[in-house]
């Protein structure tokens, strides 16, 4: 039998929005837990620098997650890390997650499990690879970098590249065409500084003395392979929401994200949702941050008037 | 936790463990954090299994004597030799099998 813990919120995934969720659910005199299926500190731990976080005007990503995560234990909240969520239960008056060790339950949740971006596979890894124009691209004022993905966010972040001051784009889509629209297509390729090729995938990259120097690109309709020199490679290959653990068991938008009300509340009561799970345009640490004090706020007043 | 090698002692510590696992990491490298926590559980999963680190960027010559050019490395260490090596991550059941099955 695995040790039964009951607690006022739980709350599911310790990036940003988790770890605001649980100061403010401390704060709030609640019990909480937080459930996480990696390390704390979510999909910031794999972000170099932060430069857009109110008080520190440049910090490593893990550092300010490390402080983060500093101030929750501060509070007391307990905290399972590399911790497998074998079974949610959202339904009913007092919601269940079963992990690999213990079996949690309170009435309320927030789910905060964020979301993952499609990775780019090569057979070789380095530093240079990036899923965010945002966060990564200022370093490349200057320089050339090679985007991949042909869809709408690969075309939009790459202009946002542009405008940074990158010197030239390589874009490549494996399939036959660019799915962007077309005025995004247009305006790109109308800076003279993008080229883009179609039925071309990423093979290989060339790194030297632990610095990227070049992608192998091969053209899939003719075999065709060369080398082009790049700094850096942004890979936009999409994003997916981490939502298998409640998929079946609260509204989601067709994208698969969780359309919250404006209190971060979801479809079943007592479950709220916070961060980048949300359906929402912007997804940033600041707006991950404020979902996660809206999502506390929130269960505090559905457990208060119960 | 982790009994933490140096390029001074890491041959000597290796030689006279039993039975273990060495991570091999980084600092600030979130894949060596979670596979640091994996350690910790499999370390209650297998009590008798001696559990060391080894920081590439302090000691890289120790790290590339032993194969590992990435961070975050496991090797897993039976009679003083390393016996697999497996890089990248893990949960702690697969890293449970990968030690039983070593
Ligand atoms: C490469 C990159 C760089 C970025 N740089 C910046 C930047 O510089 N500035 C900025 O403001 N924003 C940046 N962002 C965006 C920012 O990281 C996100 O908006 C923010 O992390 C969202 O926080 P979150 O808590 O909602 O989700 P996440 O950070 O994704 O955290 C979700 C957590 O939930 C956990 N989880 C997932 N599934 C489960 C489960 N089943 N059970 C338990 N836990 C689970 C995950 O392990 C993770 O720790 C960047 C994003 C990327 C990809």
């Amino acid at each position: 039998m695995k040790p039964e813990h009951h607690c006022d919120c739980l709350i599911l995934g310790g990036g940003p929005a988790g770890l605001t969720a649980a100061i403010y659910a401390a704060r709030a005199k609640l019990s909480a837990v937080i459930l996480e299926s990696n390390i704390t500190g979510g999909l910031v731990n794999s972000t170099y620098i932060v430069e857009n976080f109110p008080s520190y005007p440049s910090i490593h990503g893990m550092e300010l997650m490390r402080r983060m995560r500093a101030h929750v234990d501060g509070l007391g909240v307990p905290v399972e890390e590399v911790c497998a969520v074998e079974r949610l239960d959202l339904a009913g008056k007092v919601k269940t997650a079963e992990t690999d060790e213990a079996v949690y339950r309170a009435p309320a949740v927030i789910l905060a499990t964020g979301r993952k971006p499609v990775a780019l596979e090569t057979p070789t890894e380095c530093d240079q690879v990036h899923h965010c124009a945002i966060c990564d691209g200022a370093p490349y004022a200057g320089k050339r970098v090679l985007v991949a993905g042909g869809g709408n966010s690969a075309f939009d972040e790459s202009l946002y590249l542009l405008s940074l001051g990158v010197a030239h784009v390589t874009l490549i889509e494996v399939m036959p065409r660019f799915f962007a629209a077309a005025a995004a297509q247009e305006a790109l390729f109308a800076s003279g500084k993008a080229q883009g090729h179609t039925e071309t995938r990423l093979v290989d990259l060339e790194v030297t003395g632990g610095r990227l120097t070049a992608a192998l690109l091969e053209n899939t309709a003719t075999g065709e392979t060369w080398r082009e020199p790049v700094d850096g490679v942004f890979a936009f290959l999409g994003q997916i929401p981490n939502n298998a653990l409640f998929a079946e068991q609260i509204e989601l938008t067709k994208a698969g994200y969780i359309p919250a009300a404006v209190d971060m509340a979801t479809s079943l009561p007592g479950v709220f949702a916070a961060g980048d799970i949300v359906d929402k345009p912007f997804r940033q640490i600041t707006t991950a941050v404020a979902d996660g004090t809206v999502a506390a706020l929130s269960a505090e007043r559905f457990l208060r008037g119960r | 936790m982790l009994q933490e090698m140096t390029q001074a002692d890491y041959r000597d510590v290796l030689a006279a463990t039993q039975a273990g696992v060495c991570i091999v990491f980084k600092d600030l490298c979130p894949h060596c954090a979670n596979m640091e926590k994996v350690l910790e559980k499999f370390g209650r999963l297998q009590p008798g299994a001696v559990l060391l680190g080894l920081d590439i960027q302090k000691n890289p010559d120790a790290a590339a004597a032993l194969g590992a050019e990435r961070a975050p490395t496991l090797l897993i260490i039976r009679n003083g030799a390393i016996i697999r090596k497996k890089t990248g991550l893990l949960n702690p059941k697969e890293l449970l099998a990968l030690y039983q099955e070593a």
